[in-house]
This record gives structure tokens, C-alpha cells and sequence, in this order.
């Protein structure tokens, strides 16, 4: 059996042939699921752990998608600061993030060291996660924030208490011209691996949508009087030098300005570096929303499987 | 975690690969030598975001990074297929593909091979290895004789194998032809070819030659717009791929910067443009063959390609005719922006007042529309009322008689309607601005005429638009129109 999408509707039918997209439904004769490995085509005779039936259980709706904006009060500098510590453990921590990132440039640049290389991507991914809210700096998205929770205690807001209400004015975009900024200031001059930062601050900054262009939003910036604290604050976190962080102010003039649509890759699937925008979008993503639901949501460490 | 920022720059050197520079040397048939050029970066340097393509006139130089481990085997894969479709064993692919790329790196000779004919794995790489310029009718004296010919007897080309080869990669960017006819842009400058794979996608009937060139460089620099590229395309280079008894297949290039579309600078007018282009060309030829549009479409073209004045003049009487035939449908001049930037192209050097010249254009046609069309319950009379009118303004023979003309028809129409030349409807010219517009001598006063004419046609869009949608209800729209505050709506 097969459920198959077909002109717009989902059938389930027989089928004596598999096509893309297809979600099969098969006997427990014919496939197991193993805690490890998946699911196996094979009978299960002699597999210890084969699951061979479940129970289908409705979960509720809450439980179905993953937590988003909103829910809980954090500062922006807290949620930041969580995102960045998430993101940097995903990409230079033995698990899955970084197991696929070392495989990736293993294929991709066989002649570099990929340890070294996935340790340096692992740096530039959390100065990205650092910026990836950086639009929550803008004076009137701060304002409006205040607004809808007039009760938020000190500091830039990074969460409000409400969840049924939007802000309304885009905080992503910002961080795209923002990280490639703070990646020139610590790394010096990118050369050849200009596009790697613009592939990975492009990620970040499409952690809430990925057909993001932050070339053509219509929303001029205006830093906030917290914001180069908020900078400071995260280039600290990364061990910024002090010569960078004496340039902070720089990062926020480089916010202010809509990027060149000439600069931003499109990233199409047909790309060398598509694997790697993918990887550290998800992770950034994934960091994101479980600093913002407060639990984890994803096994990716080696031990944990 | 421990940043470490003093190392990172030593470990991302060369992120990316090892940069090349590759030279292709032209033959001079403008498509073989795209495709070659488009084959090479294929094989030697990948679909990156960072290629350098510069023409040195008789040769195409590429830089970029290329990643040797992800491009191996490519030329050696794509030999062993040309070889295969000519059951040839040699030369050796692993032999020979070395010294192609040494030849397109350190231009070193390439030894001496048989070389392969235009067919298989060669065939569609350009009209003129197919055919030569004598086709099947003259291949040789003896057919030129007896006019009977064939295939085999065709004067087919010889190809060297390395710039075959090179072509043979390219011809998977060639994704669409427009009628019989295969275009490939060229671009200069940093290019991200991952983003401009097939840029043209478009599939309708063309019989004309000059009007498939126009599309496609239209369709192509308005698609660019939108990645930021529209100054990259510098040319586009074509073959035909007539069939049956025809034998002037040939190819060519059309460079960019002496045309029109070379010159638009903003993408709304480049849009609009090919959109009404395209549906005037689908007007004009159909599967019933020729129709009446084909003046129009072809007066579009012409001064798409060549922006002179002469043709600038023919292209606003079809637009007249065409804003007579089919009201507001397939006009070109639908926003102040649009005329200005499209008289520009044409008369850059005016030293006139564009909005006097409007506003008095706007008068004009509600002086038309008020003393002549508002009585009028036809459509057809209406519309044919308002070409009369255009076209006694058209054929004035001095300044004096131009302007007494257009006077009467706003006097009259003020008669009928008190507000028609006021401030009320934004028609109050400047009179002395408008007189300077006029000029000194016979080629200003055309120059002003022209751009009047366009004016008019404009500013009587909007009525169009109205009177069709209280005739016949019909809100379909082939062209996006602008309301008369000079703002592009979509109905």
C-alpha cells in the first residue's frame, strides 16, 4: 500500500510501483523499524530490537509543531546567548551536525583538513547565530515589543510573554550584512571563502524563512542605544579580540545598509556550498527554537543514540 | 567552545580550490564559440559562483575557482561520448583531455588529430558547420547543375575534436529556442552561474528573425533584473534551425549596448516592454499565418533594436493605430515614467519641459474625448474620432498649425466640459515652457511632436480603459495599465 499524492489529493491505494514522494505502508513480514538503524526492509527474524507494530496515538496540536515565537520572556542577549551556545555545540561536538559537516568537506575540499575546517564553519555559524536576531535591535521593533508586554523587565526584549500578537516588522534582515561584516572584522581578509561566510550568514538570517532575500525587505534599520551593548555582548562571547570589539559600532553602520542583491546567493540546490547553508541553517534553526521552548527537541549527540 | 580567529584565516586559504585561468580562442561563429566557451567552464571550472568571464576580443579569458576532485573525469566522460557516436577509438580520452586543458591553460598545441564532422555528438553546434553558406543546393558544382541535392552531399564541416568537445559540453545550456531559433546569452564581468542556468524560457511561434532576437534579449534582460544582473548580458548569440526546404540557416550575435533594451534602466519598463512585445508577436502571427499586427510587432522591434529617432516615430504610429484598434490593449505608453524613459533612449540630447509637454497632452485628449468621442455611442466611431484627431495633429505642417490645432481641441472640449485645461484635472500647462519645448527649428519641433504624441497616447489610455469596461465589460488585460497618476495597476 501507498499513500500517494495525486492532483491534489492524498489516495491510499495498492500500488506495483514506488514514485517520489510516496509514503509506503508495508507489513510487518515485508520491514521492521530498528531503534538505530531505521527502517529495514527485511523479515526481522533474529533482530533483538526489531519494533515490528506501534500504536497509533493522536498527539495534540501543541505537541505536533515546534515551538515558534513567542512563549516565553527572554532578553534578546539570554536568547542570543542560548542560540549561539546551541549552534556552536551542534557544529563542533561529536553528533550528527558535526559528523555530516566533517563528511561534507572531506568530499568537498579532500586537500584541507576537514577537522579544522569544520571548527572554523563551527566559529563562523555561532558569530551568525550571535546576529541572527539582530533585528530585534531596531528602536521601533524594541518599542513595539515594549508595547505588547509592557511588563518586561530591563534590557532589549528578545521574547515577549504573548504569543497571539506580532510585532510586525521584519528582525531578520539584518543579520545577514551583520555577519558578514563581523566575520571580515575577526578572520581579515575572506578571499576565497567570501561566499562561505555569505552562504552561512544567509542561513541565519533565513531562520524563520528560507525564501528570505534581505536584499529586497523594505525596512531600514535603526539601532537601538542598546544595540552596540548587545553586539558587545556577543562578540564577547565568542572571544572577539579586543581590536574587533573596539569596531562594534561598525557591525550596526553594516546592519543599517540594505546588502547589494548582487552579494546574496541564492543558494540554489545545484550549488557546492548548498549542503553546508543547509546543515548550519538547521542548526541555527534548531538552536532557535529550542532556546525558545526551553527544551530539547532534536537527539544529535553522538552518545545519544 | 574555543574560538580560535588567529588560525581561522590559514585554514580557509584556498577554501574553494585552486584558481584557474582559462583562455578560449574564437573562431568566429559567434554560437560554436559561446558553447565552447559555456563548455569549458562546464568542464574545468563547475557551475561556481565566482567566475570571471572577460572577452579579449579574439578570445574569451575565465577565471575562477575550480575544485579538481568534483570536476575529474568530466572532459574524459564527455570525449569517450563523442567518440562513441562516431564508433572512433581514438585519441585516447585520459591522453587527450590532459592536453586540451593544457591548451586552454598555458595555450599549448594540440597535437595534430583527425578531425570529426558536424554530426552526432557535433550536429547543433552552429548553422554554419551544418550547412556551410551554400547549402544542399550548391554543395558541389554537380548538384548546383542538376538543383538536386541531399543530406549527404551537404558541405558539412570538419571539427577539431578539442573545440568540438568544448562545444559538445556546452550545448546543455542551450534549454529553449523561440520558433526555429536557438539563443545563448553572453555574459561579462563576475558571474554566479549557478543562478543564470537557463535564464529564457519561453515557447511560442516566431516567423520573424529580428523579432525572436528582440524577445529573447528583452525576456533575458528582464529576467536578469530580477538577480541583479541586467548589466552583465552583453550580448545574446544565435542559430537557426529552419527546416524542411529552407537554406539560410545562419548564426550570429546581437550585441546589447546599442539597443534599447540595452538602455532600459528599470526593470518595471523592461517587463512591460516584453510583455507588450509578446503579445503583439503572438497577435501577429498566429497558426492562420500572418495577421495584420505584423507592422506593429515589426515597429516595436526596430526601434527595440535600434532606438533612433526615425524609429522611434514609426513605433509611436503604431501605437496611435493600435490605441485606435485596440483601445488601451498592447500599449507601450502607459505611465509618464515609461514615455520619457523611451524618449530618452531615443532623443537623450531634449532640452524641453517634459511636464508642460504632458500637461498639455492631457488637455489635448480630454479636448479630444470631450468635443468629440463623449456624444459618440459606437466604440468604433469613438475610437475613430480620436485617430482623426491624432492624426490632424500628426500632420501639421509648421509649429503654428500644430499648436493652433490642439488650441481649438482644448476650447472646444473646455466648451463641453469647464474643467478640461484647468488645474482641476492636472492640465494646466506652463504656456512659456511649452513654447521653449516647441524649439527654434523644424528637427525640434519634430522631436517635440513625437514626444507629445506619446503623451497623448498616454493620457488617453486611461478613457480607453474606462469606455472598454462600460462597453464590454471585459477586464481582461494582455498589458498591465497605469491609472492616470502615472502608477502601474494590474487589473
Amino acid at each position: 500500500m501507498v499513500v500517494r499524492y495525486d492532483e491534489g489529493d492524498l489516495r491510499v491505494e495498492t500500488a506495483d510501483y514506488v514514485q517520489a514522494g510516496d509514503i509506503l505502508i508495508v507489513p510487518p513480514t515485508l520491514a521492521y523499524l530498528h531503534p538505530r538503524k531505521g527502517l529495514c526492509f527485511d523479515d526481522a527474524t533474529g533482530v533483538a530490537d526489531a519494533i515490528r507494530s506501534s500504536t497509533w496515538t493522536a498527539r495534540s496540536r501543541e505537541q505536533h509543531q515546534l515551538p515558534r515565537e513567542g512563549g516565553r520572556r527572554q532578553t534578546l542577549v539570554e536568547h542570543v546567548r542560548g542560540v549561539m551556545r546551541g549552534t556552536s555545540a551542534r557544529l563542533s561536538e561529536d553528533g550528527a551536525y558535526r559528523g555530516t559537516l566533517r563528511k561534507i568537506l572531506g568530499s568537498l575540499e579532500p586537500d584541507n583538513d576537514s577537522d579544522q575546517l569544520a571548527a572554523v564553519i563551527a566559529q563562523i555559524a555561532t558569530v551568525a547565530a550571535a546576529f541572527h536576531d539582530l533585528g530585534k535591535t531596531d528602536r521601533c521593533w524594541q518599542e513595539r515589543a515594549r508595547a505588547i508586554d509592557p511588563g518586561f523587565g530591563d534590557g532589549l526584549i528578545g521574547r515577549t510573554a504573548r504569543t497571539d500578537t506580532r510585532i510586525g516588522i521584519p528582525h531578520t534582515p539584518p543579520g545577514f550584512p551583520a555577519t558578514i561584516k563581523a566575520a571580515e572584522l575577526l578572520l581579515g581578509s575572506v578571499d576565497s571563502a567570501t561566499y562561505l561566510v555569505r552562504a552561512i550568514a544567509l542561513a541565519a538570517a533565513r531562520h524563520h524563512s528560507s525564501l528570505l532575500n534581505p536584499a529586497t525587505v523594505d525596512h531600514q534599520y535603526e539601532p537601538h542605544p542598546g544595540a552596540l551593548g548587545f553586539v558587545l555582548a556577543v562578540l564577547a562571547e565568542v572571544d572577539a579580540p579586543a581590536e574587533v570589539r573596539e569596531r562594534a559600532q561598525a557591525i550596526l553602520e553594516a546592519a543599517a545598509v540594505r546588502p547589494d542583491r548582487q552579494s546574496v546567493p541564492l543558494l540554489l540546490p545545484n550549488d557546492d556550498l548548498f549542503p553546508i547553508y543547509a546543515l548550519v541553517g538547521r542548526a541555527i534553526l534548531m538552536a532557535d527554537r529550542e532556546d525558545a521552548s526551553g527544551r530539547e527537541l532534536e537527539q544529535w549527540r553522538g552518545d545519544q543514540r | 567552545m574555543r574560538f580560535n580567529w588567529g588560525a581561522a584565516p590559514t585554514a580557509l586559504k584556498d577554501f574553494g580550490g585552486s584558481q584557474v585561468h582559462l583562455t578560449i580562442h574564437k573562431t568566429g561563429m559567434p554560437f560554436f564559440d559561446a558553447l565552447r566557451l559555456y563548455g569549458t567552464i562546464d568542464l574545468y571550472v563547475g557551475l561556481r559562483e565566482d567566475v570571471l568571464i572577460r572577452d579579449a576580443g579574439s578570445a574569451w579569458e575565465v577565471t575562477g575557482r575550480a575544485r579538481p576532485n568534483r570536476l575529474a573525469g568530466r572532459d574524459v566522460k564527455a570525449l569517450r561520448q563523442v567518440l562513441d557516436g562516431w564508433n572512433r577509438k581514438n585519441p585516447k580520452p585520459d591522453a587527450y583531455c590532459p592536453l586540451v586543458r593544457d591548451r586552454l591553460e598555458q595555450n599549448k598545441p594540440l597535437p595534430a588529430e583527425k578531425p570529426g564532422p558536424a554530426t552526432k555528438a557535433f550536429k547543433g553546434l552552429d548553422a554554419a558547420l551544418q550547412a556551410g553558406i551554400r547549402h544542399t543546393a550548391a554543395a558541389d558544382y554537380n548538384t548546383l547543375q542538376g538543383g538536386q541535392a541531399s543530406e549527404s552531399t551537404c558541405c558539412v564541416a570538419e571539427v577539431q575534436l578539442a573545440d568540438g568537445l568544448l562545444a559538445f559540453a556546452g550545448k546543455k545550456r542551450v534549454q529553449a529556442g523561440l520558433g526555429d531559433i536557438l539563443f545563448l546569452p553572453m555574459f561579462e564581468g563576475q558571474i554566479d552561474l549557478s543562478r543564470v542556468v537557463s535564464p529564457l524560457h519561453i515557447w511560442m511561434r516566431l516567423s520573424n528573425v529580428t523579432c525572436a532576437q528582440v524577445l529573447a534579449l528583452l525576456a533575458l534582460r528582464t529576467s536578469l533584473f530580477a538577480e541583479g544582473y541586467q548589466d552583465r548580458l552583453t550580448a545574446v548569440v544565435f542559430t537557426t534551425a529552419f527546416h524542411g526546404q529552407r537554406s539560410d540557416n545562419y548564426s550570429g550575435v546581437v550585441g546589447i549596448a546599442s539597443t534599447a533594451i540595452g538602455q532600459v534602466k528599470t526593470a518595471a519598463l523592461a517587463s512591460h516592454l516584453y510583455r507588450v512585445l509578446r503579445e503583439l508577436v503572438r497577435a501577429a502571427w498566429t497558426g492562420r499565418g500572418a495577421t495584420a499586427f505584423v507592422p506593429d510587432a515589426l515597429a516595436m522591434a526596430y526601434w527595440l533594436m535600434h532606438p533612433v529617432p526615425k524609429h522611434l516615430s514609426s513605433f509611436i504610429t503604431s501605437q496611435e493605430r493600435l490605441r485606435r484598434d485596440r483601445g488601451w490593449r498592447l500599449q507601450a505608453f502607459v505611465n509618464r515614467d515609461y514615455v520619457r524613459e523611451v524618449f530618452e533612449m531615443s532623443i537623450g540630447s531634449w532640452q524641453g519641459d517634459h511636464e508642460a509637454v504632458r500637461k498639455f497632452a492631457r488637455a489635448v485628449a480630454s479636448g479630444i474625448y470631450h468635443a468629440r468621442m463623449a456624444g459618440t455611442k459606437e466604440a468604433d466611431e469613438r475610437q475613430k474620432a480620436w485617430y482623426d484627431e491624432v492624426t490632424m495633429l500628426r500632420s501639421s505642417p509648421s509649429p503654428k498649425a500644430f499648436i493652433e490645432r490642439a488650441m481649438i481641441l482644448i476650447e472646444q472640449g473646455h466648451r463641453e466640459h469647464s474643467q478640461v485645461g484647468t488645474t482641476h484635472r492636472d492640465e494646466a500647462f506652463d504656456p512659456s515652457a511649452l513654447l521653449s519645448s516647441l524649439g527654434k527649428d523644424r528637427s525640434s519641433f519634430e522631436e517635440f511632436r513625437d514626444l507629445f504624441r506619446m503623451y497623448l497616447v498616454q493620457e488617453s489610455t486611461y478613457q480607453a480603459k474606462a469606455e472598454e469596461g462600460e462597453d464590454s465589460g471585459n477586464t481582461e488585460p494582455l498589458v498591465e495599465l497605469a491609472d492616470d497618476n502615472g502608477k502601474e495597476e494590474a487589473e
